[in-house]
């Protein structure tokens, strides 16, 4: 799932000057169509809400949140996670009404409707 | 059932603890009643410790699991963490056009310091994250201690 690795400034309990290596991770993602939209879920834990984007650039949705990091000298007594930013791009239909795009985080989750461009409306006609 | 005691959390402790593990394995099915499928795709919570003066915390990752669906247990002082993740249920018709997330059950067992006060231990489940506190037993806390200088 590691796409690539990026450089970025951060605060380390460093002296000197020391690169700081953040792993952007691609999140697990479901989509479900239904019949007015989809539903994209995507797994990211312990996000900063105020890094969470969610946007739409040359027909393109992109996502990108960055994971809560831990102060410095903390003692690990074990140490599984990674300090990641998330990062992910979904190509869009044109059946899509980028306009109407809505995303909620909920327990790590983040839930992202596309609306589906009202078309023709099927109409059923009873026969008497 | 084994008997094994950490003698204290130490640069060893990581060697320790996947060995513990590993030994473990046998043993948690004889803990957890039901069965618990450990398919490839299988959720495998990513685990953080963090000790300081007054307690460990235990960082547990498990986006998408509500808490109702999550379990948690002492024995023998290991603490043991098991739940569900379930699948979203949404309204009409629908499709799964795209499957990453693995869903079903899972666990862990964690293992407990000696020092840990099983007594007062808190849990708390936000943004996906389980927090669990477990306290350090009062006489291994450093105390100051009030030196007179005359």
């Amino acid at each position: 799932m590691v796409d690539q690795v990026t450089v970025k400034n951060t605060s380390a309990d460093v002296t000197g000057v020391e690169e700081v290596k953040k792993i952007t991770y691609r999140p697990a993602t479901d989509i479900y169509e239904m019949a007015d939209r989809f539903v994209l879920l995507l797994e990211m834990p312990n996000v900063k809400r105020e890094s969470l984007k969610v946007y739409v650039k040359d027909g393109q949705l992109h996502i990108e949140g960055e994971k809560r990091g831990y102060s410095h000298g903390e003692k690990f007594l074990l140490r599984e996670s990674k300090d990641v930013r998330y990062e992910r791009v979904f190509e869009l239909g044109e059946d899509i009404d980028t306009d109407s795009i809505s995303a909620r985080y909920n327990q790590g989750i983040l839930e992202i409707s596309l609306m589906k461009k009202a078309g023709e409306q099927i109409k059923e006609i009873r026969i008497q | 059932m084994f008997e094994r005691r950490f003698p204290q959390f130490g640069p060893e402790f990581l060697k320790e603890f996947h060995e513990f593990r590993n030994q473990l394995n046998e043993l948690l099915n004889s803990v957890f009643s039901e069965d618990v499928q450990l398919a490839s795709r299988a959720m495998h919570p990513v685990v953080d410790i963090i000790e300081n003066d007054q307690n460990y915390t235990y960082f547990v990752e498990i986006p998408g699991v509500k808490k109702e669906d999550i379990k948690l247990m002492v024995k023998d002082g290991t603490l043991y963490l098991s739940g569900e993740r379930k699948e979203p249920k949404f309204s009409g018709n629908y499709q799964k056009i795209r499957e990453e997330l693995p869903y079903g059950k899972f666990q862990r067992a964690l293992p407990l310091p000696k020092d840990a006060d099983i007594d007062r231990i808190n849990a708390r489940y936000e943004d996906g994250i389980l927090f669990i506190t477990v306290d350090k037993k009062e006489e291994t806390k450093p105390k100051l201690i009030d030196v007179k200088v005359q």
